[in-house]
């Protein structure tokens, strides 16, 4: 049964978050370093079967994969709990607020164009004021850059957006995905993703922490 | 500089390395002339490189053979790093050997489309997520040498310097994820999407990782470990270029190349 994220938001994710914390700090045993290893293999287990999953299928949102990574964390609880580990909290933070800010995240795809946007319904006004492509001498694309608009009842801002530069407004990230010439009326447009991801911030904090973890056993 | 020329370069970086290999096994310790003509080879494999960068005008990271082209210098200098570390003679054989497989499909196939970076691969990421983990192919590949020679020869006493190979390779290995992951929020949306790279770098990363671990606890067979060494680095192979010729796999957004959906 594929388990729908959304089922588990706010609050429940953070209850869940809770009770996972509290399993963690109570139970010293899982601390072990063979609770360690297989907490690990289980996680391990679970990605090599996602490894030859045929594509999508989604089999990430599964019980069997879900319950390994939570396992994995209800034991790395247990372990910082008894030893502080940068590393371990690193890889902690990042999978809490990963696994459980999934519960918050809505991600879809819009199609914009000089008069507005259609796919999904958002709580501000966007549309395309104009497209271009950056190319090499030989012609070959360097850049796509869209100009949009986005409008509230308060501001209007305009913003470029380029592959590997998202905007953000208003709590919501997106995407520059794809072009096009027209769909049939002569009208220039493009594919925008967006996602809302409140719990970014946390998984971008514990990524962090990871790479300052390894960069310092260089210096050991 | 165009691959055409890359078979003289080639040529002359192997030869200076099967030489310093070949130096290697006289006289006591490391052996002088050995880490010259090592040197040598890593010099010349560096300046086609070199040169090839500044005629595509951009860094040559993008297609496979490119690719390939920094895994061989990577791990020459991670080889030549070992022997002077642990001086074991046979290192900069085997190291040797890995360049030569990596050259000669260069040979065969050099790649020679995509020449400009594309739009997708405009990223100050790019190049630092590449090359971290390239180069912590170089240090796991010298880890997966020394375990062949565990399994092949018993009395070897190999396993704490493949300790430290792999402490440092995934040190390496884990930034190049962890930059992957910053740059995928940035160009895809989401920071881990699971696709067939992601995935396979996953399951590398989890089996490094196991082999640490495991490493702590009372196993008393060192066949096991030298298993685990060997299993680790053929999931790399796998995540590296393995996936592109899984049928299931070559729809992944890592895939660059014309036709894919990889944007």
């Amino acid at each position: 049964m594929i388990i729908n994220p959304h089922w588990f938001a706010f609050p429940v994710n953070a209850l869940a978050g809770l009770v996972i914390i509290f399993v963690g700090w109570r139970a010293k045993k899982l601390s072990s370093i063979t609770h360690i290893v297989i907490a690990l293999a289980l996680v391990l287990a679970v990605c090599l079967v996602q490894g030859f999953m045929p594509a999508g299928y989604p089999f990430t949102r599964t019980w069997p994969f879900v319950v390994a990574l939570v396992w994995l964390l209800v034991v790395l609880t247990s372990a910082l709990f008894r030893k502080p580990s940068l590393t371990y909290f690193g890889l902690w933070l990042a999978l809490f607020a990963g696994v459980l800010g999934a519960a918050d995240s809505y991600n879809g795809q819009l199609l914009v164009h000089k008069d507005g946007f259609s796919g999904a319904p958002l709580p501000f006004e966007l549309r395309l004021t104009e497209f271009t492509v950056d190319t090499y001498p030989g012609g070959e694309p360097m850049d796509y850059r869209a100009g949009i608009e986005l409008s509230d009842k308060n501001r209007t801002v305009n913003k470029t957006l380029l592959v590997n530069h998202p905007v953000s407004f208003k709590g919501y990230q997106l995407y520059l995905s794809d072009y096009g010439k027209d769909r049939g009326d002569g009208i220039p447009y493009c594919i925008l993703m967006y996602t809302r991801q409140p719990w970014r911030w946390l998984v971008l904090s514990g990524i962090l922490l990871m790479m300052a973890a390894a960069l310092k056993s260089f210096f050991k | 500089m165009t691959w055409a020329h890359f078979i003289w370069f080639a040529v002359l970086a192997l030869a200076a390395w099967s030489a310093g290999s070949a130096a290697a096994f006289s006289g006591k310790g490391t052996n002088r002339m050995a880490i010259v003509f090592y040197v040598g080879g890593i010099i010349v494999y560096g300046l086609f490189i070199g040169a090839l960068w500044i005629s595509l005008e951009r860094p040559p990271l993008v297609t496979m053979g490119e690719t390939r082209l920094w895994y061989s210098f990577f791990l020459s200098i991670a080889g030549l790093i070992t022997y002077l570390r642990w001086k074991y003679k046979w290192i900069l054989s085997f190291a040797t050997l890995l360049a030569l497989v990596f050259t000669l499909i260069n040979l065969l196939r050099p790649e020679i489309h995509n020449q400009v970076l594309m739009p997708a691969l405009r990223s100050i990421w790019f190049i630092p997520h590449v090359t971290v983990y390239i180069f912590s192919y170089a240090l796991f590949a010298s880890a997966f040498l020394l375990a062949l020679t565990g399994l092949i020869k018993p009395s070897a006493d190999v396993l704490s310097a493949i300790d430290n190979l792999c402490k440092a390779g995934l040190s390496f290995f884990t930034i190049g994820m962890l930059l992957g992951a910053i740059w995928a929020k940035q160009a895809w949306g989401d920071f881990w999407s699971w696709d067939p790279k992601e995935t396979w770098a996953a399951v590398t990363w989890l089996l490094y990782v196991l082999y640490l671990h495991t490493r702590k606890m009372n196993v008393k067979s060192k066949k096991f470990f030298y298993l685990l060494i060997v299993s680790a680095f053929i999931s790399l192979q796998i995540g590296w270029y393995g996936i592109n010729y899984l049928p299931w796999a070559s729809h992944s957004i890592h895939n660059y190349s014309p036709n894919s959906s990889g944007k």
